[in-house]
């Protein structure tokens, strides 16, 4: 059952520890101040892999919760970081493509998704591909009436609502659903 | 230092301990966002907002590749419809370290994606595999401890054909039977008097056995097919062969359920050893065509009364299985209990960790009815003292106390030993031939009345 790699783990850690470190190089320049935040934040790089498989916690605590979804949790924190900060758009990029393969990783690391032969390579380069282009309109040059960021909010919405579209489903979907837990 | 009976813990390496094991709260029955949607739409969000509120543009594109994502993995057809679940196990009856097959049958119409079973076992149960086919998922569970256990709850998720969105179906398994192992006996001693019933034992009375005890002169009239030759030859007149009679024993395998201890070297229960040592006993008389009968003392007293034959051994390990929820100090009265249920002169075994000083008074009153009674001591080690986080003269305290309480469990062994109770060391590896083997020197003596 216990299909957890050590070295999926490593890995997971591995590129949570690149992820601090290239967010906090994000919200500052200066180097000291790079340094300072270090102690505090590579620590986080910690809680980059899942839980192991006989370790994970089954209460409805937040904590239990929490450390059930620490990897979002990550995820999701290393992003914040990031934005709080307007890097170099080397530093943008290798954020952007880092974070989008952590994500890949855990889904690839991901136990019970190990099997899922539904995740085509072209989901892969789409996904790394609209990650570049946003990233080039939102960094493009188009004078001071900004239309680079309006572009790219626009791509972003899109998608989105594609996205919604797609989880609410059809309305015979719906009906399917069993009584609701009150 | 822990003098007390502890359940539900054990020391490291030894079993697994009886910790309730609770499945997390129902789960919703509609469908829900995956664990994987989750997480690829919370950095979506958080990065939209993220841009919006800083005014950085270059954060969208992080939020733009788990979108992408989650857009592709919608496969476009309608989610599954998702009826319920048949559980069916193999066998509701079984001995502790067996293995049980658990199978659920999903009712799943309609494209489906990935099925992912979470077991929630019992307590005392191991899974040992998990495998899904199609709709159908198979658990193989192994009870490690005898006791009347659920099985355990499963939560199976069942995906929709992208992968985003779960509806999650529980599953009881329901209860099963475990039954101790029993430790492995072969040696049934037996006491001076056997009842008058024919058995495989012999008795010291003349009968019509198989064993020899002497010759004697031929009364007119008796069958001439017993002729001793040899001793006829000598005095010149008939000599027969003189039989003894076979006899079939009683005996009372009595558990003593006051206390669960955890021997602080191993781990291994008290409890466990006893139920255990007390079927293994009752196996080798029944083999031997005796009557067993079985009593326990704690919460509650269990007994029933002694009988023979093979289907007798699962009434008597049923009799024994709620013991362990009885754990209790109540006493039972043995002159209130029937007469049937310990026979005159039966042989009555006292299981026992000779911790809880009652048990001492159980068997005053069972020597006082004159039944011979062998007690099994089941080992439970010494108490154990962290001697680095003692103070020393608090580890001398702590030593004095410990040999205080082994001087006490020493004359508690001795008072029985005067009283002409054998009082028999347990030894849970080398099964119970190596216990009972003193009781071969002679049979065992019951009080006379």
């Amino acid at each position: 059952m216990n299909r957890h790699l050590p070295s999926s783990a490593g890995t997971a850690r591995a590129l949570g520890v690149v992820l601090v470190l290239g967010a906090d190089a994000a919200v500052t320049t200066t180097p000291a101040v790079w340094l300072t935040l270090l102690p505090f934040t590579l620590p986080f790089a910690w809680f980059a892999a899942p839980p192991p498989p006989g370790l994970v916690p089954t209460g409805s605590s937040w904590q239990a919760q929490l450390s059930r979804r620490r990897t979002t949790a990550f995820a999701t924190g290393c992003t914040l970081t990031a934005a709080l900060g307007d890097p170099p758009l080397w530093l943008a990029a290798a954020l952007t493509l880092l974070l989008l393969g952590y994500l890949l990783h855990l889904d690839g690391a991901d136990p019970d998704a190990a099997d899922d032969a539904r995740r085509p390579r072209r989901a892969v380069a789409a996904s790394f591909g609209s990650a570049v282009l946003v990233l080039l309109a939102a960094a493009a040059p188009l004078g001071s009436s900004a239309p680079g960021p309006l572009v790219a909010v626009l791509a972003v919405a899109g998608a989105a609502a594609a996205c919604a579209l797609a989880l609410r489903g059809s309305p015979a979907d719906r009906d399917d659903e069993g009584p609701r837990p009150e | 230092m822990n003098l007390t009976p502890r359940r539900g813990a054990a020391a490291p390496g030894g079993p697994a301990p009886l910790a309730l094991v609770q499945p997390p709260a129902e789960p919703p029955t509609h469908w829900r966002a995956g664990e994987r949607t989750l997480r690829l739409l919370t950095v979506t969000v958080a990065a939209v907002a993220a841009a919006l509120l800083t005014g950085h543009a270059w954060v969208l594109a992080v939020a733009a590749g788990p979108l992408v994502l989650l857009v592709l993995a919608t496969s476009g057809e309608g989610r599954p419809t998702v009826g319920g679940a048949e559980a069916t196990v193999s066998a509701r009856r079984l001995f502790e370290g067996e293995t049980v097959e658990a199978r659920i049958e999903l009712a799943v119409g309609g494209t489906h994606g990935r099925i992912v079973p979470r077991p929630y076992p019992g307590p005392g149960v191991a899974v040992e595999a998990v495998d899904v086919t199609g709709t159908t998922v198979t658990l193989r569970l192994t009870p490690h401890r005898w006791g009347r256990w659920s099985l355990g709850t499963v939560d199976v998720d069942v995906y929709d054909g992208g992968g985003l969105a779960r509806r999650t179906v529980r599953v009881e398994l329901g209860e099963a039977q475990v039954f101790p192992m029993p430790t492995h006996s072969a040696l049934t001693p037996i006491p001076v008097r056997l009842p008058e019933r024919l058995g495989e034992h012999t008795a010291r009375q003349r009968g019509e056995g198989v064993e020899v005890t002497g010759v004697r002169p031929h009364v007119w009239g008796e069958r001439q097919r017993r002729i001793h030759w040899p001793s006829t030859t000598r005095r010149g007149s008939v000599q027969l062969n003189q039989f003894a009679a076979e006899r079939a024993a009683d005996t009372v395998v009595l558990l003593d359920a006051l206390g669960d201890y955890y021997d602080p070297s191993n781990g291994v229960s008290s409890l466990d050893e006893t139920v255990r040592a007390g079927a293994g006993i009752a196996k080798a008389y029944l083999r031997s065509h005796d009557r067993v009968g079985v009593l326990s003392i704690g919460g509650t007293t269990r007994w029933l009364v002694p009988g023979t034959g093979g289907g007798y051994f699962h009434r008597l390990v049923e009799t024994v299985l709620e013991v362990r929820r009885d754990l209790g100090y109540h006493l039972p009265d043995l002159a209130g209990l029937p007469r049937q249920v310990i026979p005159a002169d039966a042989l009555v075994y006292v299981i026992t960790t000779l911790t809880d000083h009652r048990v001492l008074e159980v068997l005053r009153h069972l020597t006082a009815r004159g039944n011979p009674v062998v007690v099994i001591e089941v080992p439970i080690g010494s108490p154990r003292h962290d001697v680095r986080a003692l103070s020393s003269a608090r580890r001398e305290a702590a030593e004095l106390a410990v040999r205080l309480w082994q001087a006490d469990r020493e004359a508690s062994r001795f008072a029985l030993r005067a009283r002409g109770v054998p009082v028999l060391p347990l030894t849970p590896d080398a099964g119970l031939d190596l216990t009972l083997a003193p009781l071969l020197r002679a049979r065992v003596q019951g009080r006379n009345r």
